[in-house]
């Protein structure tokens, strides 16, 4: 079963990624959550009363920013998380899990949520480096609650592991669906079953539609060399001690207003709606209550919004790079090197809220 | 057999996820020290790969108003990683601005972590200065010393009224 999975796995992801092809974006279907607070306080009130007093001593975190910003992108061998780990839930529990998570997400982001730990469950068996374990996985990601669950009081919805990380706040100054991390290796496989999976599908071929666009347009050039989203985790490394950190420590960030890239408003109308298609990718991920507002306000001031490109435009070649910087809006999506499969790129892709991080509750 | 070969080969590559970091430790005296160790992956993004490349490329990335010493570099591996390293010494008179951007004027997501003592910071393009003129004083007895004097200025107050 396992030599099965590895050698689909394989087969599915050895394959180059698609080259660009301007298209529009896959709608997000009507059957997702709605990440309205009702909703989520009962998923999330009946998902805690299922658990019992030592999970709930792991779920309830206090919403302080010392404990909010402790989320990652990078796999939980390197950076632990905090919370209840999914694959210690017996079935009762695992259904109110994912209850919860089908509430506070559209039906793009519970299908990336459950993709991209399909794709942990892939590269499992590639985690063999006796000096450092990543613990790949679908049963490591995990669920904590920054605050009590509250139709009034602000409070925090915490999901993540590796390559995902959904911090949902509720009752904020600001509706909040960020910081917001999620990336793919592969980015596309097939299971056992004989479905394939794009998990990034959406987002990376509306951020390359974007960056084939720009590449004609020299004032979106961003100068230098990307390796990663640039807003992300920050690793602190001490003499004499191992690594630490991996977590959003950086964050209140000082938002660069220089090297931008080209305001949107200087764009043709194709191209502008090729922005439009790349917010609308990243910021449909949470439930409409969530993401109706911060598409209205990020749109609105799309004439003040900067886009920029570096790296090319090719999305299965390390190093490309596309960028979103508004007044509010923070979007990056980068084609990096592999690290399962080191010669096959994988993507990462950030959305921030300059404002709205947090709900806007962390000073 | 070729599936087996291909899957070995994958297996055995698998390495560290998180880009490395520039870690610079500052020891204040005099003279000042500098002990750096950059990622060797990141310097090669701006074409340097030898030892004698990074002798003659760090010069120009890191700046100050004293005059700098950069004393012999060295290869070493860290957690698997090969990274430079080497130590710059600082020297000269009033105050002291330094900074550095030997690598993230060109990887744009790059990390400086630099240790001043018990002080950790994490500098990202175009942030570089490394350090600026030196602290103000404000040990930490002063501080002490502060708030005593005002907590005994409230008490003599109050107890004048009463």
């Amino acid at each position: 079963m396992l030599r099965s999975l590895l050698f689909l796995g394989v087969i599915g992801c050895s394959e180059r990624a698609e080259p660009v092809v301007p298209a529009a974006p896959l709608a997000c279907s009507d059957a997702g959550g709605h990440s309205d607070v009702a909703s989520v306080v009962a998923a999330a009130v009946a998902f805690r009363s299922t658990l019992t007093d030592e999970q709930r001593a792991k779920l309830d975190l206090p919403f302080t920013r010392e404990v909010a910003t402790m989320w990652s992108n990078l796999p939980v061998g390197l950076v632990p998380r905090r919370g209840v780990r999914l694959g210690d839930l017996d079935g009762a529990q695992t259904k109110r899990a994912r209850a919860l998570i089908a509430a506070a997400t559209s039906s793009c982001g519970r299908k990336l949520v459950n993709e991209l730990r399909l794709a942990d469950d892939l590269i499992a068996p590639l985690d063999r480096d006796p000096q450092m374990h990543m613990d790949w996985g679908a049963g490591n990601y995990f669920i904590a609650f920054l605050g009590a669950p509250s139709a009034s009081a602000p409070w925090e919805l915490q999901f993540g592991g590796h390559h995902i990380s959904l911090n949902l706040t509720f009752n904020g100054h600001l509706p909040s669906a960020t910081p917001m991390f999620f990336g793919a290796e592969p980015v596309k496989f097939t299971t056992p079953d004989g479905k394939a999976h794009a998990p990034m599908q959406r987002q990376s071929m509306a951020m390359g539609a974007l960056a084939n666009a720009l590449a004609v347009h020299p004032d979106a050039h961003l100068s230098g060399t990307f390796t990663d989203v640039v807003k992300g985790v920050v690793i602190i490394r001490e003499e004499g001690k191992p690594p630490s950190g991996g977590y959003d420590t950086g964050y209140p960030f000082a938002w660069d207003t220089t090297d931008r890239g080209m305001l949107v408003g200087k764009l043709a109308p194709d191209e502008q709606k090729l922005v439009r298609e790349a917010i609308e990718s990243y910021a449909s991920l949470p439930g409409d209550a969530l993401s109706y507002p911060l598409i209205a306000t990020y749109e609105m001031a799309l004439g003040e919004t900067y886009v920029g490109v570096a790296g090319g435009n090719d999305l299965a070649k390390s190093g490309m790079y596309v960028r979103i910087d508004g007044p509010r809006i923070w979007m990056e999506f980068i084609v990096q090197d592999g690290v399962a499969f080191p010669d096959i790129p994988h993507y990462h892709a950030l959305w921030r809220d300059k404002l709205a991080d947090y709900g806007g509750e962390l000073k | 057999m070729i599936r087996l070969v291909i899957l070995v080969a994958l297996t055995s590559v698998a390495r560290a996820h998180p880009a490395p970091m520039t870690e610079v430790t500052i020891t204040r005296g005099t003279p000042t020290i500098l002990a750096m160790r950059l990622p060797a992956s990141e310097l090669a993004h701006v074409n340097v790969t030898t030892s004698d490349q990074v002798a003659a490329y760090l010069p120009r990335h890191i700046t100050s108003n004293w005059e700098l010493a950069l004393g012999p570099v060295r290869s070493i591996v860290v957690d698997g990683h090969p990274y430079w390293e080497t130590t710059v010494t600082v020297t000269g008179d009033g105050a002291l601005v330094l900074y550095d951007d030997a690598i993230t004027h060109e990887v744009r997501n790059h990390y400086i972590v630099m240790h001043d003592g018990s002080e950790t910071r994490v500098l990202q393009y175009p942030q570089r200065l490394l350090i600026g003129s030196p602290r103000p004083l404000r040990r930490t007895w002063v501080r002490y010393a502060a708030v005593a004097l005002g907590v005994l200025g409230v008490l003599w107050l109050w107890k004048r009224r009463h």
